[in-house]
């Protein structure tokens, strides 16, 4: 029990940290436009206070720009999956999204990706590896108050995924009691996965149509299928199983349209 | 200066988009760290539960009376000649092993009582073979579903397949119905009569 709350304490103080980096970024990029525009002289030092004062400022709704019904579009991708890969991970992503910029408000956004993974076990031969597109669709809530670019949104996504995976052992399974053996190489078992995520997401403009960003997901399965063999270690686009929820994110680079 | 500015910036922009990359890839990495633990009870047997084979009046089977054996019990599998049970006594049930890769298993009953006399069953298990895994960390077992069973009429009255799934969670498969005392004086009579 210790352990958990020490776990959870852990984990909201490093997602607070990443807020507070984030929405720092977010002020010395406002802080350079403005100065840019001749409109204010500071120097760029940051504390949490101006952080602060410069969310109110935002929900004042200062320089605001004429937005439209359908305010643009965007194109992006993900490139944690890439991360993974160069850092070595045995499991990762690649994914691409493409989303419409309602009112800056809403944001319907649609993503598509390959999931894989090729891993063994830790003191033992068995291997599993699977590889197959999956998706998800759901839409987001921006709730800065300024049309700036800088967005702080929440969203719901739904998944879907439908794989085939294989299991292999090195050596043979034995009967201890009757003696015989036989190999243990299973291919081509397949599943699917209906799975929902809850996503928090921060994202700023670093150019006039570049945004980077990224979020924080928590995932859980709404159904699933598998062989009776055993549940995959891995599920493309959900990530790695073995609980009911798990915690996934991405960190994007997206392109206005 | 205006272009010295405007590289400040964006070097600044970038160590932070690195860093934030940097750190949001370890928290995924913490957050979805490998927790999986291996079931410590993985032992796959088919569990046998002995029963009295008690008969209302209409001839119809009462379950449920369990009994423990006052006779010595030896299982023996038939095609391998190997001993699963070896002499128990005073046991109100039993696990034995299941092969692995049969379609069916024989199994030798040998009853002994106190006075050294013997009586023998045969019973054959038919299942399906089904290996199974929780984690490539773990290894891999073979589960069993119980599809039928025959069974020889010496000293067992009846078998009923309580629960065909073979697997860890230790529920009893499969219940072993004994003749009791009655039946027997019932046969000594019919026997008798003829």
């Amino acid at each position: 029990m210790k352990t958990m709350k020490k776990l959870l304490t852990n984990r909201f103080a490093c997602l607070l940290l990443v807020l507070i980096g984030q929405l720092a970024a977010a002020k010395a990029q406002d802080v350079k436009g403005q100065e840019n525009e001749g409109t204010v002289e500071s120097d760029t030092t940051l504390t949490v206070g101006d952080v602060v004062s410069d969310v109110i400022a935002k929900a004042k709704g200062k320089g605001e720009k004429k937005i439209h019904f359908i305010n643009g579009a965007a194109i992006g991708a993900d490139f944690v999956g890439f991360a993974m890969k160069a850092l070595g991970s045995d499991w990762r992503h690649m994914e691409v999204l493409g989303r419409i910029n309602i009112l800056d408000r809403y944001f319907p956004i649609a993503e598509l990706g390959i999931g894989e993974a090729d891993h063994e076990g830790r003191d033992i031969d068995n291997r599993f590896k699977v590889r197959a597109p999956y998706f998800r669709v759901g839409a987001d809530y921006n709730f800065s108050k300024r049309h700036n670019g800088n967005r702080l949104m929440a969203g719901l996504r739904y998944g879907f995924a439908k794989y085939s995976y294989d299991l292999e052992a090195a050596e043979p399974l034995n009967d201890p009691v009757w003696g015989s053996s036989q190999p243990f190489q299973l291919h081509d078992i397949d599943g699917h996965c209906h799975w929902a995520e809850v996503v928090v997401s921060l994202e700023t403009r670093l150019w006039t149509i570049i945004h980077i960003g990224w979020d924080i997901r928590l995932k859980a399965k709404l159904s699933q299928k598998h062989s009776p063999i055993g549940e995959p270690w891995y599920i493309p686009g959900y990530g790695k199983t073995g609980s009911s929820t798990v915690w996934g994110g991405s960190f994007k680079l997206l392109f206005d349209i | 200066m205006n272009k010295g500015k405007r590289n400040s910036a964006l070097k600044r922009l970038l160590i932070a988009a690195l860093n934030i990359s940097i750190f949001q890839y370890s928290i995924f990495n913490f957050l979805s760290c490998d927790n999986f633990s291996c079931p410590l009870n993985n032992t796959v047997e088919s569990i046998y539960g002995f029963y009295a084979a008690d008969r209302d009046e209409a001839g119809e089977l009462i379950t449920g009376r369990s009994v423990s054996l006052g006779d010595t019990l030896t299982v023996r599998a038939i095609d391998i000649d190997s001993v699963l049970a070896n002499k128990l006594v005073n046991v109100s049930n039993m696990q034995l092993p299941v092969s692995y890769y049969n379609e069916a298993d024989a199994l030798e009953l040998l009853f002994t009582d106190k006075q050294a006399r013997q009586g023998r069953d045969t019973v054959w298990v038919t299942k399906r073979n089904q290996p199974h895994w929780d984690d490539p960390s773990c290894a891999v077992h073979v589960w069993h579903t119980i599809t039928d069973v025959q069974f020889t009429h010496n000293l067992i009255d009846t078998l009923v397949i309580s629960n065909p799934e073979v697997n860890y969670d230790g529920l009893e498969n499969i219940q072993i119905y004994f003749r009791t005392s009655q039946d027997s004086n019932e046969d000594d009579e019919e026997a008798t009569d003829e």
